[in-house]
């Protein structure tokens, strides 16, 4: 292959060449999946000295070597937690540059056979977990308003609409209490398309991404508020800056909504929730598009709420193994990564361990289907609690 | 995997002794494991050169001693060269595979806490652990490990004891191999050697200072006993500035024969402070030459040995910036190294040591051959012991083909120069490939002691071969 064929990658070339050139893999201490495999492969450094190696013609893409460039959940700690020290310039961007890979190997009809197997299930049936489209949101009540009544989309999600709807519950009550009308498309509602851009089928993402603003804008709404925190980052962050595709709307996640909703007395919480509570930090939410804030704001208007950070917080977050289509694509590894992050959590003692994404939430559970002595709510889940 | 019916065989074999999981050669890591150690200094591969790494036949990581007996077993039946591999940042390549059938032995899975005894003041752990696996468990113990180099996050406990390695506390907790109390090696023909957790022995010499420094030559740690000291109750800290790198030098020579027990000293020419103390405590205005000296321990203790040094230093001319700024030091001395988001330079580096007496004229020959070249970055006295003392001397070349060029010059005209100036060849990192021709001009008759002791213990040449001049 020739190097000038790596479209993708060579828009990193800085960031490779400067990674390479440091190598002093400090980034490793915050990879959640080298934590497990303790490979110099599979490990930002590792993966950033593959994409030299492809840069600079010393190596091409092989089958085998693609199955290691999914061992990556794309959370991006290694560029937040550890890479370089405040006041030093920007950090390596690795998740980028796993993806700018990804997208080369698909192209080159090199990807994994399981990741081609998502791939096709999200394109056939509108979600990763392929189940039937019709079945997306069936717990929705038809009471909602229709979107010609309202310029307020509500956005579930894959996770909420066919495997943990509590959070999609409750964030329509939290809405309604306070007065918002918003509509949800219910089973017409499409993937946001952000595990098929992760997993490097970027044309195929480009095409979703275009149809889902088009199919948004007909409905005329003016805002979209999501609860799960890929579906906002897609639409905050991957269609406009690497999908190219402009979104016309204003997005929110959740807790923003709420927030602003409670900075103008528009929700207040009243119970008092006497509990120990800590808070996960989803990264797509957090290191991905920078919401750290609302969530903690938040649960600080609880009366009698008992907050405790993890130690590995805000942009140290750990990822659970849900991102970039992991949890799909290596789902025991995932499960690993949760039981981690599950005892990071108890190490707090804390009673529940709430996030702010329904995804996360659905794969910690699925998880510990075993008692753990945690339990684990989305935040809006709580903040119903405490109305 | 890998296609000929002997590769197939191994893999089987390997699989039996270590699982699945446990044995790799996918292509990915086989590329990596074959540039990634010792690739920065300088950034062949940036530059375009492949380098001397091999892709190993296979990457393993055992997880227990009884894996890697067999694993030895098995090379030795088959011939097959071992590459020990710790953290993998050793710099000089020390972990590259040289070979396309040789087995890199990753211990990065072998991070077990085995004991921690407070009466004993001691920690057991297996090889492969890195520092901060340690830190958290021994703080909520009242403890902590001194051994802190900057690349104390990433290198294993392992690594640091084959390259005899120097933390930066090291005036006072000293290196490596003395906070080391016991070991357990297994040897290239399988059998495992466990020393004693004494403090001396006089039966005959101490074993386990064979394999601090020796590269994974002679033998495959697999667990260490390491002192542990209780956590201070105070760390004083300060930062002087000097018109000199004589006046600053004196200043830290007198306060080291004083006897003060310093947990830090350090001395940096006007490029030290600039690029790396002024940047990392974000202070510019650090552009002179630089003592950070600081003490830990009881409080009284530690107030009264930095009144001592302070007088010491303000007699020679120092500038206090106050205990604030070395506050600042402690907390970002993991800023110091850290990318620079350069694509333009790198940085290189020779380090040596020497006896007091050597160590100003030591600078003084390499900061005139690097202002010659046109290289010099930073060269700083990194500790003091009470036996000398060591100096950092970092140099940079444009990334490019001319770039190492030049480091090559740097390397070709520096070794001898710190020869013959009484220093070492290298006093911080390894020998690993890079340095390994130079070796027979610092060891000389040693060499040949070496040789004929890898011989006697390693017969069949499996472990690590082509490094430390073995
Ligand atoms: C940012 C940075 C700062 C540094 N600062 C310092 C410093 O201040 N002081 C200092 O001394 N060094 C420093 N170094 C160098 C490096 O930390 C040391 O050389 C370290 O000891 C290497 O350990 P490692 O685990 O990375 O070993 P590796 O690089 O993996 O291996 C080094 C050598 O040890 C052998 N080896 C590794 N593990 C075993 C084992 N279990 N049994 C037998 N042989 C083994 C390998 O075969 C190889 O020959 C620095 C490096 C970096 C990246
Ligand atoms: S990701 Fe950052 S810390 Fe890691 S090797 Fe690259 S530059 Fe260094
Ligand atoms: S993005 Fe996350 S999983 Fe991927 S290399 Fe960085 S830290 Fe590891």
């Amino acid at each position: 292959m020739d190097r000038l064929n790596h479209v993708y990658l060579e828009i990193h070339t800085a960031d490779i060449l400067s990674c390479n050139i440091c190598s002093f893999k400090y980034c490793r201490g915050a990879c959640p999946v080298y934590d497990i495999v303790r490979s110099e492969g599979i490990a930002p450094s590792g993966f950033n000295h593959y994409a030299l190696g492809i840069l600079k013609g010393m190596i091409h893409y092989t089958p085998s070597a693609a199955e290691q460039i999914y061992k990556c959940t794309t959370c991006g700690a290694c560029r937040t937690d550890g890479c370089v020290a405040p006041g030093f310039g920007d950090p390596i961007d690795t998740p980028r540059i796993v993806e700018a890979m990804r997208a080369e190997i698909v192209e080159q009809g090199m990807a994994p056979q399981h990741v081609r197997a998502l791939a096709q299930r999200i394109l056939e049936t509108g979600n990763p977990y392929g189940e039937p489209p019709e079945a997306r949101g069936a717990w929705l009540s038809t009471s909602l308003p229709s979107e010609k009544q309202v310029d307020i989309l509500y956005f579930m999600g894959c996770a909420a609409g066919y495997k943990y709807p509590a959070p999609a519950q409750a964030a329509l009550r939290l809405l309604e209490t306070a007065g918002v009308s918003v509509t949800i498309l219910g089973n017409r509602e499409p993937c946001c398309g952000l595990t098929l851009f992760s997993i490097g089928e970027r044309k195929k993402a480009a095409e979703l991404a275009r149809r889902n603003v088009e199919a948004l804008q007909v409905t005329g709404v003016h805002e979209v508020i999501f609860s799960d925190a890929g579906c906002y980052r897609a639409f905050k962050k991957v269609y406009p800056e690497e999908l190219k595709v402009s979104v016309p709307f204003k997005v929110y996640h959740i807790t923003e909504y709420l927030e602003r909703l409670v900075l103008e007395d528009r929700l207040t919480f009243k119970k008092k929730v006497e509990k120990k509570v800590t808070y996960h930090d989803p990264c797509n939410l957090s290191i991905q598009s920078g919401v750290y804030n609302a969530p903690r704001n938040l649960l600080g208007k609880i009366p009698g709420l008992k907050y405790i950070e993890m130690k590995k917080t805000r942009d140290k977050t750990r990822s659970v193994g849900v991102g970039g289509g992991f949890e799909f694509i290596f789902p025991e590894m995932a499960k690993e990564l949760a039981l981690k992050r599950i005892e990071e959590a108890k190490a707090t003692e804390a009673e529940i361990l709430v996030s702010a994404c329904p995804a996360v939430e659905a794969h910690l559970i699925a998880t510990t289907l075993r008692p753990t002595g945690l339990l684990i709510q989305d935040i809006t889940e709580l903040l119903v609690e405490a109305l | 995997m890998a296609g000929t019916p002997i590769e197939e065989r191994l893999y089987d074999q390997l699989i039996g002794i270590l699982g699945k999981t446990n044995v790799s050669d996918n292509d990915l890591e086989r590329f990596v494991y074959s540039g990634s150690a010792g690739v920065s200094m300088p950034p062949r591969r940036v530059i375009g050169e492949y380098g001397p790494g091999s892709p190993p036949a296979f990457i393993v990581w055992p997880e227990t001693t009884r894996q890697v007996v067999e694993l030895v077993r098995l090379a030795n039946k088959e011939k097959i060269p071992l590459v020990p591999m710790g953290g993998s940042v050793g710099l000089r390549g020390g972990s590259l595979p040289l070979s396309s059938n040789a087995i890199v032995v990753d211990i990065k899975k072998m991070h077990k806490i085995l004991d921690i005894h407070p009466d004993a003041m001691t920690i057991t752990v297996q090889a492969g652990i890195v520092r901060p696996e340690m830190d958290e468990v021994l703080a909520a113990k009242g403890f902590w490990f001194p051994h802190d180099p900057p690349s104390h996050p990433v290198s294993a406990i392992g690594g640091f004891i084959s390259t005899a390695a120097a933390g930066w506390w090291l005036p006072k907790y000293g290196y490596m191999g003395d906070l080391l109390l016991a070991l357990e090696v297994v040897l290239p023909t399988g059998q495992v050697l466990r020393t004693k957790p004494v403090m001396k022995h006089s039966v005959g010499p101490n074993l386990n200072w064979l394999f601090v420094g020796a590269a994974g030559t002679l033998g495959i740690i697999t667990e260490a006993t390491l002192k542990i000291y209780p956590l201070p109750e105070a760390r004083y800290t300060r930062v002087y500035t000097f018109d000199s790198f004589h006046k600053a030098y004196r200043a830290a020579y007198e306060i080291n024969k004083r006897d003060l027990n310093p947990y830090v000293m350090r001395v940096g020419d006007d490029g030290h402070s600039k690029v790396y103390l002024g940047r990392a405590l974000q202070t510019p205005e650090l552009t002179s030459f630089t003592l950070v000296v600081g003490f830990d321990g009881m409080k009284e203790m530690v107030e009264l040995q930095d009144r001592l040094a302070r007088e010491i230093a303000l007699r020679y001319g120092g500038k206090d910036w106050g205990l604030e700024l070395g506050q600042r030091f402690w907390d970002t001395r993991l800023s110091y190294w850290k990318q620079r988001k350069s694509t333009e330079y790198s940085t290189d580096v020779i380090t040596t040591a020497a006896t007091f007496d050597k160590i100003e004229s030591l600078y003084m020959a390499v900061r005139s051959l690097y202002d010659r070249l046109g290289v010099h970055f930073s060269i700083h006295i990194p500790h003091f012991t009470p036996k000398g003392a060591s100096l950092y001397c970092i140099f940079k070349q444009p990334v490019s083909p001319e770039g190492l060029e030049l480091n090559r010059r740097v390397w070709e005209e520096g070794i001898p120069l710190v020869l013959q100036h009484g220093g070492t060849l290298e006093h911080h990192h390894e020998i690993g490939y890079y340095l390994s021709r130079y070796v027979p001009s610092e060891l000389g008759t040693g060499l040949e002691v070496l040789r004929a002791i890898k011989k006697v213990l390693d017969p069949n040449n499996i472990l690590n071969p082509g490094k430390l001049a073995l």
